[in-house]
């Protein structure tokens, strides 16, 4: 090597203070030469190069926002709590277009039916059941066993993932009410069933219940109620009316409390 | 006194009519101990127990000097406790960057900036800082399994659980893990359960060796080993009076049990101790009355 790079001009490298076509010069000479690349790292602001690494690291590797997620933290949401809400594993949209489509389904058959809105009233509140069974627990989450050793990972983790999924269902259903024929108060009557049934559901799986069988089981026993109600009733939708709503508010509160007193069973199952 | 991170006493637990543990009694302190034990010994169910993802029927449990019963103590717990299931699952979308990255999040560590440094720090450390944007659905199985060792590391444990932690790994992964544990900041408890004994020697100062629910050795592992001085023979045939024989490369067979008078004795190993232990093992086609 018949040359060699200049203190002054390696000084103004490491610091950033060199024009471009130096640099290249510089950068070019030290890959050659093994005497200006020592002087060059013992020189050289390791400080900065490990934050400048870490920038370029960050960039590359900074997890990707989801839609959902961006629309959580738009609306204030912390960005630790948008990220587990927006993990939990129903909500991507093919969940989300699976329920639009069985509530369309509903408001035609409500259609169909000359108006009458059973069909659906029956159906809303089954969609956030469907969705708790694969939120959360096995079989469905696959990291379950891992979440629940961390602190957030049990009751925590389980009611994030059920309120997630009560929203959008209860949002999704909303929506489709809105086309239902002559609606009237019934529009809405679906509501506190999918509260209730919802709530019922996270307390049965405090038992020894997983979450599928617990959500199947409480969504059977919902539609026999119903068709059984019709039946034995000449009013119409009995099962919807107001004394049906207030017992439904009072199941709702009743599961909320054994909920809350058996969440010990939800953190530290006694099967896996 | 020993100083005791995790105490189990009187320990039961049941699956339909199968005694998992039967009365298990066990207290392990700062250092690494192994967890020995044949498929059902009740290692796992030990395992799941002490990181307070399952409930006992019987018996009390101490961890960390906190009772995993009460709510406020096993977030306690929780927080400093981390754990590598035997069969950890994963997000396949995610990238492992991410994966661990909401384990962190579920590890309390609400500010992104502090919570990404860790997250990168324990990949680096597991081995996987170049794979940290890749989809784990993309991962081979011995990074994978280095995925979720990397996320057991998250804030330092003072109780790290291993269940079965170099399944899969290649010797230079093995190599490279034990280097890893042997060398964990602040002398944390690790409760290893293996089968691999070669992780026992490299790695642990106590062998536990558990089977059909109950301790059946606690010691170091040259304890272990030593039970099986004077147990162990070579022989150019199959021996019958062995409790456990086997063919080895060279074309010898090894013995264990009680040897004849005349019998060429070896040093024995833990393997050969542990063999022993649990005689009801079968090892390979080749195994005497």
């Amino acid at each position: 090597m018949s040359w060699h790079v200049q203190a002054p001009t390696i000084d103004a490298y490491v610091s950033g203070r060199i024009d471009e076509t130096a640099a290249f010069s510089v950068e070019a000479h030290v890959l050659a030469c093994s005497q200006c690349r020592e002087a060059l790292s013992i020189r050289a602001d390791t400080d900065r190069h490990e934050r400048i690494w870490a920038g370029v690291r960050e960039g590359i590797e900074r997890p990707r926002e989801r839609a959902a997620e961006r629309l959580l933290r738009a609306m204030g949401v912390r960005n630790d709590l948008a990220r587990l809400l927006a993990t939990t594993p129903m909500l991507r949209g093919s969940w989300v277009v699976a329920v639009a489509l069985t509530l369309a389904f509903a408001v035609i058959a409500s259609r169909a039916a000359g108006g009458d809105p059973l069909p659906f009233l029956a159906l809303a509140p089954l969609v956030p059941l469907a969705g708790i069974t694969a939120a959360f627990g096995r079989p469905a989450d696959p990291a379950w066993e891992l979440e629940l050793s961390t602190p957030t990972g049990g009751f925590t983790l389980m009611l994030i993932r059920s309120t997630a999924v009560l929203a959008v269902s209860v949002l999704l259903a909303g929506i489709a009410a809105t086309a239902l024929p002559h609606a009237g108060w019934e529009a809405a009557a679906w509501l506190l069933p999918a509260l209730g049934l919802t709530v019922v559901t996270l307390a049965a799986t405090s038992t020894r219940l997983s979450t599928v069988t617990a959500a199947a089981t409480v969504g059977c026993g919902w539609l026999v109620l119903v068709v059984v109600t019709d039946r034995l009733t000449d009013r119409p939708l009995a099962a919807f009316g107001p004394g049906a709503q207030l017992a439904f508010a009072a199941m709702t509160a009743a599961a909320a409390v054994i909920l809350q007193a058996r969440h010990t069973a939800v953190e530290r199952p006694t099967r896996i | 006194m020993m100083q005791t991170t995790m105490d189990l006493t009187g320990v039961e637990k049941r699956f339909g009519g199968v005694h998992a543990l039967d009365g298990l009694s066990l207290g392990i302190g700062p250092g690494v101990t192994g967890l020995l034990g044949p498929n059902g010994a009740g290692k796992t169910t030990m395992m799941r127990i002490a990181a307070t993802v399952l409930a006992p029927d019987g018996g009390t449990v101490r961890l960390l000097d906190r009772d995993p019963t009460d709510a406020d103590d096993r977030v306690e717990i929780r927080r400093r406790l981390g754990y590598l299931p035997q069969e950890p699952g994963f997000y396949q979308r995610f990238t492992a960057f991410e994966f661990v990255d909401y384990v962190a999040i579920l590890k309390e560590m609400s500010d992104r900036r502090l919570r990404h440094e860790e997250v990168r720090r324990v990949l680096d450390l597991a081995g996987l800082g170049d794979v940290a944007s890749r989809q784990v659905k993309a991962l081979s199985g011995g990074m994978r399994r280095r995925l979720a060792f990397a996320q057991a590391l998250l804030r330092d444990p003072e109780l790290l659980l291993l269940d079965e932690p170099t399944a899969g790994l290649d010797p230079e992964q093995r190599l490279r893990f034990r280097e890893l544990v042997s060398n964990l900041p602040n002398r944390p408890t690790v409760v290893l359960s293996t089968h691999v004994t070669e992780d026992i020697t490299a790695l642990c100062e106590r062998v536990i060796v558990i089977a059909g629910g109950v301790v059946r050795f606690d010691g170091t592992p040259g304890t272990l080993a030593a039970t099986a001085d004077g147990r162990v023979w070579i022989a150019d045939a199959a021996d019958p009076r062995a409790t456990l024989s086997w063919r080895m490369g060279d074309g010898r067979h090894r013995h264990i049990g009680d040897p004849p008078a005349d019998a060429e004795t070896a040093a024995a190993t833990i393997d050969d101790a542990y063999l022993l232990m649990v005689g009801e093992v079968r090892v390979g086609q080749e195994v005497a009355a």
